[in-house]
């Protein structure tokens, strides 16, 4: 079982009513989890930061749960920016910032949140291929595609709160242009995986369910 | 080098023990701020890790503690284990990690119960499956109350093949 501490869960009353944060239905957070056998456990990936009340919501159907933390490895050296300090461009390296599992480890649901839309072409292409060597036949990957011009400067965190809502929260209330992705844009760079699922919310994310192939 | 804490109620508490026991004369080791450790700890008390500890550490029956200060590059096997400092390492708890706000841990975490405060930073795995001798207890335990029994993903499969009518999340 996983728990979070009283003290915690008050506070997530305080941060919902903050202006960084908000509470949005999702869609395909409940058709995945109308449409999940409930009589098996899973191996979940979450590419964002590792929070107790998510943690706690996968825990009622997880085997095992992987936490990538990508949300801090992208904020913390300030790929965002493509500019190192010294002026220089700087990319993200998979092979340095992302985890070698065992060659054996295969995901059945990933968590990518809005992580895609902070990374251009090529290391998002990156990132899909370091997933497609965990991927099995029908993983999924849960991802939000902002298709507004601006979206915030960093990744926005989303914590879980029951099957139908997710708490979006903003660290940053300075805004940045992003690739804009389109569907079809998108799945070429995803070559092993095609749409199951997509549904517009109008907060403005595309929320989208990718089938591994 | 290290430090015994065995305090009883007739003892004043002094500056050089900043661990106020909650409870009394319970046996705790301390592993201070300049302790350095290079190798396998094992023992039969709780131990509280305020200083720097590289190898394995086993416990099985007792608290491991990480400190604020504690940094540790170890596996660790205890009965209970709590991070407040920064860890780097396996955590196997018999009953229960606990990561609090203040903790970075990078490794895999293997507990029935777990939990996470909000400010903790983790990057690895988080297996609370028990192990098959564990599971008809930790059935009758809360927190696994309810649930369905517990099955191995299957390789192969989506999560989506073959739904069952009645299978939504109910437990979601």
């Amino acid at each position: 079982m996983f728990s979070t501490n009283t003290s915690t869960i008050g506070e997530e009353s305080t941060e919902a009513a903050s202006p960084a944060s908000t509470i949005q239905n999702s869609i395909a957070l409940k058709y995945l989890c109308d449409n999940f056998p409930a009589n098996k456990r899973y191996n979940i990936l979450d590419l964002g930061p590792a929070y107790g009340e998510n943690i706690a919501f996968f825990s009622e159907f997880a085997r095992k749960i992987y936490i990538e933390d990508l949300r801090d490895t992208l904020c913390t050296h300030d790929f965002l920016s493509g500019v190192a300090e010294t002026g220089g461009e700087i990319r993200l390296n998979v092979g340095d910032t992302l985890t070698a599992y065992p060659a054996d480890t295969r995901f059945d649901l990933i968590f990518a949140w809005d992580l895609f839309n902070y990374l251009e072409r090529e290391p998002l292409q990156q990132v899909i291929a370091w997933l497609s060597k965990f991927c099995k036949t029908g993983t999924l990957i849960f991802s939000l595609i902002s298709t507004r011009v601006q979206i915030s400067q960093h990744p926005l965190t989303f914590k879980i709160l029951d099957k139908d809502r997710l708490l979006y929260g903003s660290s940053s209330a300075l805004e940045r242009p992003h690739p804009r992705y389109r569907e079809v844009a998108l799945l070429k760079l995803m070559p092993h995986f095609k749409t199951q699922k997509s549904f517009l919310l109008r907060n403005g994310m595309q929320e989208y369910l990718f089938i591994h192939q | 080098m290290w430090k015994k804490d065995e305090v009883s109620q007739a003892q004043p508490e002094t500056a050089v023990r900043p661990y106020a026991p909650a409870e009394t004369r319970a046996e705790r080791a301390i592993i201070g701020p300049s302790i350095t450790i290079k190798g396998e700890l094992s023992g039969d008390e709780d131990l509280i890790i305020e200083g720097r500890v590289e190898g394995k550490i086993d416990l099985k029956q007792h608290k491991i503690t990480i400190g604020k200060k504690g940094v540790v590059r170890a596996d660790m096997h205890a009965k209970m284990i709590s991070v407040e400092g920064e860890v780097q390492g396996t955590l196997s708890g018999e009953e229960q990690v606990v990561l609090c706000k203040s903790s970075s841990v990078r490794g895999d975490i293997i507990a029935p119960r777990v939990t996470l405060e909000d400010g903790a930073k983790f990057k690895g795995s988080i297996d609370m499956e028990p192990k098959a001798q564990d599971k008809q207890r930790a059935s009758n335990t809360v927190s696994l109350e309810g649930k369905p029994p517990m099955t191995s993903s299957d390789p192969g499969r989506s999560a989506f093949d073959a739904p069952k009518p009645d299978a939504g999340i109910k437990r979601m």
